[in-house]
């Protein structure tokens, strides 16, 4: 990284102190600015509010400036924490703050538990979109089922690799003004207990915001558990009868609707050489590189950043999911894990791959199709391939 | 007198910033009304519509009259990078109106934080001094003005009170009743842009509660 000017860091001391300390982790004024207006107001809503007197008195009036002064230092103090925590050690702003806005929810962040990315924001959008749609035309009602059935029946999502529970919480939010008089029947699956907590309480928090729809007649419609996708025990789980009333609450009971899953995926290599400072000193590793040992176990024949994928089509294949859609780091992993798909034993009727932004129309040079085999799957939006995106028929 | 309205505005709105308040739903209207600072336009709907009298917020424009770009970061992107600019800017392409947003470290946000200031900015375009921008922005100030001078009143009357003062100070307050009086009653835009001018530095030296 290259280093900062000291004539540049000296501009920015002229403007405030804090904007010299954050410069080492913005590196541009204009972001080292925002991020101090953020922590401005994170910390101003933070503290607790100068006792309000009622000026009649002499000593009112002083009491009210001492609490006035006070709240000012404490305000300055606690800012310039902050600043030192961000600029200085180079911690995420979403751990300095404990929080990521992701479309309308609030996303408690922690140590240990990966921060939502933007792209995945953008993604979970899309799909969001496009399963209102589908919802809209009737295509997802159940063969057979009449109108009352279809609004009856829950829609099914399942996340893989849920971290913080953003893409099932956000999931659940955008799909709610949608599904009148049904529900949305979400699992997150975890192996970090860490991020299992921290989804829950994002749950609990975001549902006292009012910006998730309340769980009707006390049964909590998204669940967040522990457990090892790569486990036996948990994907003979999956092949359990929901009727069956000995296999217990857990059950997901295929075919389910909507399976998404953020896995990790980026290479030892590629941690190495192209992570952010920010990302490799204080994000956990877990949820970015696939651990060494899972590639040895079962899928000795992919790349070791692939891993993940080749067990999610597994998954996929038991759980049966209209639709599948699974964050990758780039369009060249696209183009692997679309290779994989096609080899499924029952076809995929419609593949895609969508890019950061997939609703923007693609820039010079942006493929709009990849060549799989024989085939050819189209890419949408633009920026990197971000997604894989698979389908299967009614 | 376009200026005296654009100074008073901005005074406003470095008042608001100032006035931070610690409850969650407040502060969001302060990063609005600190976003307005920045991009020197006014924050959509702070006002509640009392009596219904203002005209109804405009609707952004359509999405293919609209170019819409991101900052892009040149890496990877993903779970490799952890950005936290998430700056929106619109290009509304009859007009050629380039309108950004970073008011949150949301995209999603952004995003509707920008339509709606391009929808305000198309608005003032087309209606001029009807728009709803023109017409809220109109009520705060009156609003403004009035409870400056209210609040003015009070504290000369405690002054008042303490010392003792004579006559004349009286017949001072006897032309400004007059003054509101007329300015209840017929609006003239020129004498209350300036009394609004000349009140602001007022407001400014008192210590906000």
């Amino acid at each position: 990284m290259p280093r900062l000017r000291p004539s540049f860091i000296r501009r920015a001391h002229n403007i405030s102190s804090h904007l010299a300390t954050l410069l080492p982790a913005c590196r541009d004024l204009r972001s080292a600015q925002n991020e101090l207006r953020w922590i401005r107001e994170h910390v101003s809503s933070s503290l607790a509010p100068a006792h309000e007197h009622n000026v009649t008195s002499r000593s009112c009036v002083t009491k009210t400036a001492v609490a006035v002064i006070k709240k000012h230092l404490d305000t300055e103090v606690q800012i310039d924490r902050l600043c030192r925590l961000r600029g200085t050690r180079g911690v995420p702003l979403q751990y300095v703050l404990g929080s990521q806005p992701f479309g309308d929810l609030d996303i408690r962040c922690r140590p240990g538990v990966l921060i939502p990315r933007p792209e995945t924001e953008a993604w979970v959008f899309h799909l969001a979109d496009l399963v209102r749609n589908v919802i809209a035309e009737g295509a997802l009602s159940r063969p057979g089922g009449d109108v009352d059935d279809r609004t009856a029946r829950p829609l099914k999502i399942v996340d893989l690799c849920s971290g913080s529970g953003c893409i099932a919480l956000l999931l659940s939010s955008l799909l709610r003004s949608h599904l009148r008089g049904s529900d949305v029947d979400i699992r997150g699956f975890d192996v970090e207990p860490r991020a299992v907590s921290l989804a829950k309480e994002n749950l609990a928090y975001n549902l006292r915001r009012r910006v998730l729809p309340r769980p009707r007649a006390g049964r909590q419609n998204v669940v967040f558990e522990k457990a090892d996708i790569f486990s036996e025990d948990w994907l003979a789980s999956l092949h359990h009868d929901p009727a069956d009333p000995n296999a217990g609450g857990s059950k997901l009971g295929a075919p389910i609707d909507i399976f998404v899953s953020n896995p990790p995926y980026i290479s030892m290599r590629g941690y190495d050489c192209d992570t952010g400072r920010s990302v490799r000193n204080y994000e956990p590793r877990l949820a970015l590189v696939p651990h060494e040992s899972l590639r040895i176990s079962s899928f000795a024949d992919c790349a070791p950043e692939d891993v993940f994928y080749a067990r999610l089509l597994e998954v996929a294949e038991i759980l049966r999911p209209k639709f599948v859609v699974l964050e990758v780091g780039d369009l060249a992993q696209a183009t692997r894990v679309l290779e994989m798909a096609v080899r499924a034993p029952r076809p995929w009727i419609t593949m895609e791959v969508w890019r950061d932004w997939p609703d923007m129309a693609p820039e010079e040079g942006e493929d709009q199709v990849v060549r799989i085999g024989g085939l050819q799957v189209p890419v949408r939006g633009s920026g990197h391939g971000r997604t894989v995106f698979l389908q299967r028929g009614a | 007198m376009t200026i005296t309205t654009a100074t008073a505005r901005m005074l406003r709105s470095v008042l608001s910033v100032g006035r931070l308040s610690s409850s969650p739903r407040k502060l969001h209207v302060s990063s609005l009304q600190h976003r307005r600072h920045l991009t020197g336009s006014n924050a959509p709907g702070l006002l509640k519509n009392r009596g219904s009298t203002m005209p109804p917020r405009p609707k952004p424009p359509p999405a293919d009259e609209i170019e819409e770009s991101f900052l892009k970061g040149s890496g990877p992107g993903g779970q490799k990078i952890n950005k936290t600019n998430s700056a929106v800017q619109l290009k509304h392409l009859p007009t050629g109106l380039v309108i950004k947003s970073q008011a949150t470290r949301s995209r999603s946000q952004n995003r509707t934080i920008a339509r709606q200031l391009l929808a305000d900015k198309l608005d003032d375009l087309a209606r001029g001094g009807e728009s709803r921008n023109a017409v809220v922005g109109e009520f705060k100030r009156k609003k403004k003005a009035s409870s400056a001078k209210k609040s003015r009143r009070k504290y000369r009357k405690l002054e008042e009170e303490g010392s003792r003062q004579q006559d004349d100070e009286e017949e001072v307050d006897g032309i400004e009743e007059a003054e509101e009086k007329q300015g209840k009653g017929q609006e003239q835009d020129q004498e209350e842009s300036n009394e609004a001018l000349a009140e602001m530095p007022n407001d400014l030296d008192r210590p906000q509660k």
